[in-house]
């Protein structure tokens, strides 16, 4: 007399067995059968720069509206094609350089003129689908008023058994920089024409680790080399301005580690991004983001998501320099100096059968007390944002 | 495939949509002359010409793999699930009202049973004259899986395959909201008891109201236990939700062959979503985790179900 | 430290659950993708790279621009 077979293996041989049958074999993935195009307009606007960090003069800072398109389409039975455009529009102040006041404490001195630029760049991106391996191809390039750049990168992953796969990447950016006014009457020391490249690599595993869990770590490696620094900076040194000189090569490590966790009982799945930086500036970071996913009937997202972030600082940077250095370098860029930031933004998603309409907003804060370390001088030209983004996607 | 058939498909591509219905609709046909018990030229005939015959005959991949499914699935179910048991219809006739005898369902036992006959990919042999396959148990949910999976490869995404009551869904509606399928109320098996919402996958019901004779106050449906010759008197129809219309149909099936209270934990340790009509009307709702793909809603209690008290004369 | 956590999880990744393949419906859930909105997840890399010192994650690297 026979029993019914054990509990879950029935289920789990009874599908097998289906899936083994010719009419589910040729069942064409549907990532594959996707044509989409997508709209992004995003308005990015900074916060005015405090008037007593400011040494007086402009105090409005930048203003980027983006739009962005992308096209994505299946090509033969195995491969995908994308391509994005996005054209982007800057305008307002940025900062100039940093020097001590009458009490040493430093204060931004921002650019007289305003800045007006425009950045165009353009990508795409070839994929093609095995039975258990991803091979992409991709080219960019970019321009602007005074930079370009052209990359190539490549990617392949790999299926290890059923449940990791391994991905690895190669990449390569060549950038040109012709600075605004470079060498010009009014700025002689500014750079003229300078370049850049960099070889980037990346490794990383990708795991499932429960029927509602996937875990995802990775390594990057870049090499950076030539002209690194800001062609339109200066910094104080002894009480003189000098152009920001930064070494002429960085060696940048990312880890990065997600995490897409399934709560189905409440219609939501959560993410949670970890990444650790490193580099040879002596840098070194960590990021931090949670967002959650969660879906309200068949048609609406509602994501809320905050964001985590913690720099140290390059060795060579000084908000000023009270004594030249014997390696050279000079930089009060806030960007390599120590600070915190937080961010937080919601976005909301409607689909409508086969289009999507989405808002995101985003505001972002960074200020020396949110880092991990302390930081007792705080650069005056740190940053915060509003930015909203107003998406549309439709497949065809 | 004797019984009603629908394909309800949108896409704002009208070629695409022509395309897909043609596929679909050949898919359908092209299974159903395979497989007919009742076409000389189908591989159902082939097989069982071939009964009695030592050498057996080779198969083609697509039934070796529905061999290899019944297979599994004759295991799983304990034995109940077996694509042998045909021959049993030679015995009971529906139409008569009149029970078999005893003698006759003894007569044909010995053809039953799928450990009986060779199954050594790609060979199969039936050793017994007589012994037959049928693949009807299972082929029209099959059909279903494989006409709306040719719809998918043609780019459409929305819409369902109905094939006799059994529903495999191609993806939602245009605006996002999922299908909305009856479940008949299997005294009434006009009107509805349920309706569920499916966004993706599949449903099968099983009753016992499909083919039956009343005889004695008592029902007797088509669903026979392959090892005893006679019915299964239980549940009144059970429905299953899975990914594949396959698996829901053998999994209904085999719930109801198992009878009460077997074919309800046999369900529960499957983990899908389904509803059990039991013979006095209860109504048991599986699989209470939402798959997310499906919700249940219930529209009325069932007939009450007087047939087992009716006067015996 | 940062070599102790990655051969923790790469631990965690080898003691990985058998999952099958029917049961991957929660997996390709669209907001289960490692980004939901891939626009919007490079709109934020490039605002980030711009605005932070620090650069690189799961993908290879784009190219350059002027804004860094």
């Amino acid at each position: 007399m026979m029993t019914p077979g054990r509990a879950g293996g029935a289920l789990a041989s009874l599908t097998a067995a289906a899936l083994a049958l010719p009419a589910f074999q040729a069942q064409a993935d549907a990532r594959e059968e996707t044509r989409s195009v997508s709209v992004r307009a995003s308005q990015y606007a900074e916060g005015d720069i405090p008037k007593d960090k400011t040494s007086g003069g402009e105090t409005s800072r930048y203003d980027i509206s983006t739009f962005s398109l992308r096209a994505t389409t299946p090509v033969a039975a195995d491969y995908r094609v994308t391509a994005d455009l996005g054209y982007e529009t800057m305008s307002g102040a940025s900062p100039w350089f940093v020097q001590p006041d009458a009490d040493g404490r430093p204060v931004q001195v921002m650019s007289g003129a305003t800045i007006d630029e425009n950045r165009l760049d353009g990508s795409v991106d070839l994929r093609r689908y095995g039975d258990s391996s991803e091979q992409a191809l991709t080219l960019g390039y970019s321009t602007e008023n005074d930079y370009s750049s052209a990359n190539v990168g490549g990617e392949i992953l790999y299926a290890l058994g059923s449940q990791v796969s391994l991905n690895l990447g190669a990449g390569y950016s060549a950038d040109k920089i012709e600075p605004t006014d470079g060498g010009s009457e009014q700025y002689p020391s500014r750079a003229v024409s300078e370049n850049r490249h960099s070889i980037n690599g990346v490794a990383g595993l990708t795991g499932i680790l429960s029927a509602t869990t996937v875990l995802q770590t990775a390594l990057s490696y870049t090499v950076n080399s030539g002209y690194l620094s800001d062609p339109y900076k200066l910094a104080s040194v002894e009480g003189a301005a000098v152009p920001d000189s930064r070494p002429d090569d960085r060696t940048q490590f990312a880890w990065t580690t997600r995490l897409r966790q399934r709560l189905g009982d409440l219609g939501a799945s959560l993410h949670l991004d970890y990444r650790y930086y490193h580099d040879s500036w002596q840098l070194e970071s960590h990021t931090l983001e949670l967002a959650w996913y969660q879906e309200i009937g068949e048609t609406w997202w509602v994501v809320p998501s905050v964001r985590y972030y913690s720099q140290t600082q390059a060795n060579f940077y000084r908000p000023y320099y009270v004594s030249s250095r014997e390696d050279g370098n000079y930089s009060s860029d806030y960007r390599l100096s120590p600070y915190g930031a937080i961010s937080a933004s919601l976005m909301l998603r409607r689909s409508f059968g086969s289009q999507a309409v989405s808002l995101s907003v985003q505001y972002y804060d960074s200020g020396g007390e949110y880092a991990l370390g302390k930081v007792d001088v705080e650069n005056p030209g740190l940053v915060d944002f509003w930015m909203a983004t107003l998406g549309y996607d439709f497949s065809i | 495939m004797g019984s009603p058939c629908e394909l309800v498909l949108q896409s704002p591509d009208a070629a695409r949509l022509a395309a897909a219905a043609r596929a679909a609709e050949s898919e359908v046909l092209r299974l159903e002359a395979k497989y007919s018990r009742y076409r000389d030229d189908s591989v159902t005939a082939a097989i069982n010409r071939s009964a009695g015959s030592p050498d057996g005959l080779v198969v083609d991949d697509e039934t070796a793999a529905l061999l290899d499914y019944a297979d599994v699935a004759h295991r799983e179910s304990g034995g109940r699930f077996d694509i042998s048991s045909g021959v049993l219809r030679r015995a009971w006739d529906f139409r008569s009202g009149q029970l078999p005898s005893q003698v006759q369902i003894d007569a044909l036992l010995p053809l039953v049973g799928w450990a009986r006959l060779r199954w050594q990919r790609p060979t199969l042999v039936l050793p017994r004259p007589g012994m037959e396959l049928d693949f009807g148990g299972y082929v029209k949910e099959y059909a279903a899986d494989a006409a709306a999976n040719q719809c998918r490869l043609l780019g459409v995404t929305q819409g369902y395959v109905e094939l006799g009551g059994d529903v495999r869904i191609v993806g939602p509606q245009a605006d996002g909201r999922p299908w909305r399928v009856g479940i008949r109320d299997p005294r009434r098996p006009e009107q509805a008891l349920a309706v569920v919402g499916l966004s993706a996958g599949g449903i099968a019901t099983s009753g016992d109201y499909e083919r039956f004779m009343i005889v004695d106050g008592r029902r007797y449906s088509h669903l026979l236990d392959p090892r005893t010759g006679w019915p299964v008197q239980a549940y009144a129809s059970v429905s299953v939700m899975a990914p594949q219309a396959l698996v829901a149909g053998t999994a209904s099936t085999t719930a109801m062959l198992l009878g009460a209270p077997e074919g309800e934990k046999w369900l529960d340790s499957l983990g899908l979503p389904g509803l059990i009509v039991d013979s006095l009307g209860g109504i048991t709702e599986l699989g209470r985790r939402d798959s997310g793909h499906s919700t249940i809603e219930m529209l009325r209690q069932p007939a009450p179900c007087f047939i087992s008290f009716t006067f015996a004369q | 430290m940062s070599r102790l956590l990655l051969s923790l999880l790469l631990a965690c990744l080898c003691g990985c659950a058998s999952v099958q393949p029917w049961q991957r419906g929660e997996l390709a859930k669209p907001t289960m993708a490692w980004d939901p909105d891939p626009q919007r997840a490079a709109l934020a890399g490039h605002v980030y790279f711009s605005k932070e010192a620090s650069s690189g994650g799961a993908g290879v690297g784009g190219g350059g621009c002027g804004c860094n």
